[in-house]
């Protein structure tokens, strides 16, 4: 494009573009007519959002720019890493893989298993059963031969729903413990499997996650670096749907069939992996994802475990954490490992991912709000001033914004107020922009780790980072305003049900029961004392 | 400009922009996916040469190795990450005839040179390699890299030099070389911060095994806490039972309760039942929480019957974590612990309700979990038959009374 072009262009656009220029001269048609309140708000908001719209595509692009410094600099050493020495030295630091279940009976089974075949050398899974209403324990105690003992969990940190039963497999085969307890939701399963863990490091994760295999090993590696400082670590969470998994591992990474899902693969790439390793180039890391998140065990239980009365309880932890330590005068670390991941089963319709995306927002604002002290203080460091002045900006307030704009946009040409041309013209701008960011995020990953192969999914992939921004990204704004809508309603929050596919259990090999029973008896724990040698020393000893 | 050719022209730009980005990304997986076809193709045929090496038996490995050394530069190329790869993998003739071959291929005199470039990420690599083809010569300069600016780099080093110094090295003819080795790791920990992680630092003493003993050994009198403590790790992971006695005075004596804790136990891995008595002192209320339960835990390790006593008056004890160590210990003594164990869950040997319910607990997890040996097994039915004997002679005696 010539000099002469752009400066046409430049000329061109002024015209359209002044309409949308505050003029207080007009601001007295508010009210009036549904034109002139329309003209006003436009001339109020149409620049507002405009710059907002600008300010915060830049900043992913900033954060993805950092993100690929950081994953180039994690590259560049991965030679050098040590994982193989981690993976066979006896002190190797040991962990604890919580999991909360909560009717995951179609795939805990196979999901346990490949949590009990992790690479490490001293690790031990711990289940936490929610209350579930399905076959979740009954599988679990099929497929490991478990037996009820009269293990008391210590209350380091406090559980609201009654710990019912502790299981452990028959023999002491497999470093595996099953906790069954009256449902409290996740974040008191949680609570109850970090009373429950033995080990020095605790790794929370989902029934429904599949880790990669060096994944434990990867992850707790800062911990060994620099055994001071680093109380927290998080690893990168991909969507797995569509993806080909063998023995509960991902070993072909497919882009899944359905947009919603193939919108989230990239969101999750452009959020999850890079963002956050932009994040922690900047050492301001507040969000450890519950699907992946690896903690000191002593510093877990001197902050209370995780906020049960807290939707966001994976963000509130993180912050309260940092908060913790900064208040203590105790230099600490939260490190982001972008490699190996968890994988994650994404929902796959949107009545699901309506409900989910509701309850992040929620949570989000209410982590905000409780931990609002702690935004712009400067006594809280990088998390005080940078992150968390970012996440009330982009993060809290941009559903409300790009709901605005979607909103007015089309109200505004409808009425004439804004010709159809500029109006086009600045979403192509608006949504090009977020594009931009989106494939720059799939670059970067094209120069990292790469792990998608087809050239098929390239193209989808590709093809999801433009259309998103036709439908999924307004959705995304309408369902997480309604969020912040319920919670300053007052209304209460609940978790909604994930459809799941049971992944890990295809992978296994085994079939998933379409029609489960809903409901089954609980076990008669006497019955399961195995041999009448066994019943006459439990009478004994009761 | 009509406005709908300014709506082209700024389509027209993101595109272009988007479309440059995809390009990208289309051509970075294009020349990387041909890259690695085509190192494939050249190191497929290579690969058995490179197993011959790897095996290291017989003529046909030597000869394999001296076709590998005679490889042109693009076949080396393409072979050497493979031969990376496999390095730190083989000990024996294989490893020894990979590191002739890297020798021969400049590979280590390159990595030697890089110990001292600028970039921090060629030394650790450098460092890396070294200690993976464990080349003792290289000791010394490992040594110094501990005291590198970089942290990366001195870690590297630090687990370079547990490979670098192990016995089985290449080169281990350089008989100072493990003791080197050993020095210089426990030097790392001296001062105000140590140049590497300790648990790092560990592991490599572990590899350098047995000849870093009289080096661990007066270790164990260092001014620095971290250097005392990790002394007496490892040396009770390398069952250095000449140490017991050093051990023993520290963990009645040590002034850091952390190093006490590892002094109770490495005494416990030691085994020696000398080293109950000093465990047993330790265990004293007036001791650290954590030393006790270590010490505690230790006892049931040694396995020494006289302390049945002692842990079975810890049953019932204050500190919670101390209490649930001796019951757990009581069970690892086996049959006399668990026999005790039987008897104060039945109440048959007096005892407060704490202790009562602490040791049913214990062994009602051992037994559902059918994870007591047999000879536990037939000592809880001891007691059971006992208990048993006594209930139906009460009843009787009260009739005849």
């Amino acid at each position: 494009m010539s000099g002469a072009d752009v400066a046409g262009l430049l000329t061109a656009l002024a015209g359209p573009l002044a309409l949308l220029w505050p003029d207080p001269s007009s601001w007295g048609l508010f009210g009036h007519t549904a034109r002139g309140t329309v003209v006003v708000l436009v001339q109020l908001l149409a620049w507002p959002v405009l710059l907002y719209v600008l300010a915060i595509n830049t900043s992913y692009l900033v954060l993805i720019g950092l993100a690929g410094a950081d994953m180039g600099r994690y590259l560049r050493r991965a030679r050098i890493r040590g994982v193989e020495d981690a993976s066979a030295s006896p002190l190797t630091q040991s962990v604890s893989v919580v999991m909360a279940a909560y009717n995951e009976q179609a795939g805990v089974v196979g999901s346990v298993s490949a949590m009990l075949a992790l690479r490490h050398p001293r690790h031990e899974v711990v289940v936490v059963d929610d209350g579930s209403t399905d076959a979740t324990f009954a599988l679990l105690r099929e497929a490991f031969d478990l037996v009820e003992v009269p293990r008391r969990l210590p209350a380091e940190v406090p559980v609201r729903g009654a710990v019912r039963s502790v299981h452990v497999p028959r023999g002491g085969r497999s470093p595996l413990v099953v906790v069954r307890k009256d449902n409290g939701g996740r974040a008191d399963a949680v609570n109850a499997g970090i009373n429950a863990a033995r080990n020095e490091l605790v790794c929370i994760t989902d029934a429904d996650s599949v880790l990669d295999p060096d994944a434990l090993l990867t992850v707790s590696r800062p911990f060994a670096d620099d055994p001071l400082r680093v109380v927290a670590t998080g690893g990168a969470v991909r969507a797995v749907n569509g993806s080909e998994l063998v023995g509960g591992r991902v070993v072909g990474v497919r882009m899944p069939r359905g947009w919603t899902a193939r919108f989230q693969v990239v969101e999750y790439l452009r959020a999850f992996c890079v963002g956050r390793a932009g994040w922690s180039r900047l050492q301001s890391l507040v969000l450890i994802s519950g699907a992946f998140g690896m903690y000191r065990r002593d510093v877990l239980v001197e902050v209370g475990g995780l906020d049960a009365t807290c939707i966001g309880e994976d963000f509130e932890l993180t912050l309260r954490l940092h908060r913790y330590m900064r208040e203590a005068g105790r230099d600490h670390r939260v490190v982001f490992v972008p490699e190996p991941a968890s994988w994650t089963e994404v929902p796959a319709t949107t009545a699901v991912l309506a409900r989910q995306r509701r309850r992040w927002q929620r949570g989000l604002a209410e982590t905000l709000w409780r931990h609002r002290r702690m935004v712009g203080n400067p006594r809280y460091g990088r998390i005080g001033l940078l992150a968390l002045p970012y996440y009330v900006l982009f993060e809290l307030v941009a559903p409300v914004i790009e709901l605005v704009g979607v909103v007015l946009t089309p109200l505004a040409v409808g009425l004439g107020v804004v010709p159809w041309e500029a109006a086009l013209l600045l979403m192509a701008l608006c949504y090009g922009y977020a594009v931009v960011v989106t494939v720059a995020a799939l670059l970067v990953e094209e120069l990292s780790f790469h792990r998608s192969q087809r050239w098929r999914d390239l193209g989808r992939g590709l093809a999801a980072a433009v259309l998103e921004n036709c439908w999924h990204r307004q959705l995304t704004a309408l369902w997480r305003v309604q969020g912040l809508w319920s919670l300053l309603r007052g209304q209460r929050q609940v978790w909604g049900a994930m459809d799941r596919q049971g992944l890990a259990a295809a992978s296994a090999g085994s079939s998933v029961p379409s029609s489960a029973p809903s409901q089954v008896r609980l076990p008669d724990t006497a019955a399961l004392a195995g041999t009448a040698r066994r019943r006459a020393g439990s009478e004994l000893l009761r | 400009m009509s406005p709908l050719a300014l709506v082209t022209a700024g389509l027209v730009l993101v595109s272009a922009l988007v479309l440059a980005l995809a390009v990208a990304i289309a051509v970075v997986r294009a020349v990387r996916v041909r890259r690695a076809a085509r190192a494939r193709a050249v190191a497929e045929p290579l690969r058995p040469l490179l197993l011959e090496v790897a095996v290291g038996e017989g003529p046909e490995a030597d000869d394999a190795a001296a076709a590998l050394a005679a490889l042109d530069a693009a076949g080396w190329r393409s072979v050497e990450p493979a031969v990376l790869a496999v390095l730190g993998k083989v000990r024996g003739d294989g490893q020894r005839l990979l590191v002739e071959l890297l020798a021969a291929r400049g590979v280590v005199a390159g990595a030697r040179r890089d110990l001292t470039a600028r970039s921090a990420v060629r030394r650790a690599t450098a460092a890396e390699l070294l200690g993976a083809a464990g080349y003792a010569p290289a000791v010394a300069e490992l040594g110094a890299l501990l005291r590198d600016g970089d942290p990366e780099v001195r870690l590297v080093a630090a687990r370079a030099l547990g490979r670098a110094g192990a016995p089985g090295a290449v080169g281990s003819d350089v008989e100072e070389a493990p003791r080197d080795a050993a020095t210089a790791l426990l030097s790392s920990l001296a001062g105000d911060r140590p140049a590497a992680p300790p648990d790092v630092v560990a592991r490599s003493l572990l590899l350098v095994g047995a000849p870093a003993a009289p080096a661990l050994l007066a270790a164990l009198a260092a001014p620095e806490p971290l250097v005392r403590l990790t002394a007496a790790e490892v040396l009770g992971r390398l069952g250095a039972t000449a140490a017991a006695a050093a051990l023993e005075d520290l963990v009645l004596r040590d002034p850091v309760d952390a190093v006490r804790v590892r002094c109770a136990a490495a005494l416990g891995r030691l085994g020696v039942p000398s080293a109950a008595s000093a465990l047993r002192a330790a265990t004293t209320p007036a001791t650290a929480p954590a030393v006790r339960r270590a010490a505690v835990r230790s006892l049931g390790e040694v396995g020494d019957p006289s302390s049945l006593r002692c842990l079975w008056g810890l049953l019932d004890d204050a500190e919670g974590g101390v209490a649930d160590a001796a019951a757990t210990a009581l069970l690892g003594l086996g049959a006399p612990g668990v026999r005790l164990l039987a008897q104060v869950s039945s109440q048959g040997a007096s005892a407060s309700a704490a202790a009562v319910a602490r040791a049913h607990e214990v062994v009602t997890c051992a037994v559902a979990a059918e994870v007591m040996p047999p000879a536990g097994l037939a000592e809880v039915e001891a007691v059971l038959a006992d208990v048993l004997a006594r209930a139906s002679r009460t009843p009787a005696a009260e009739v005849a009374a």
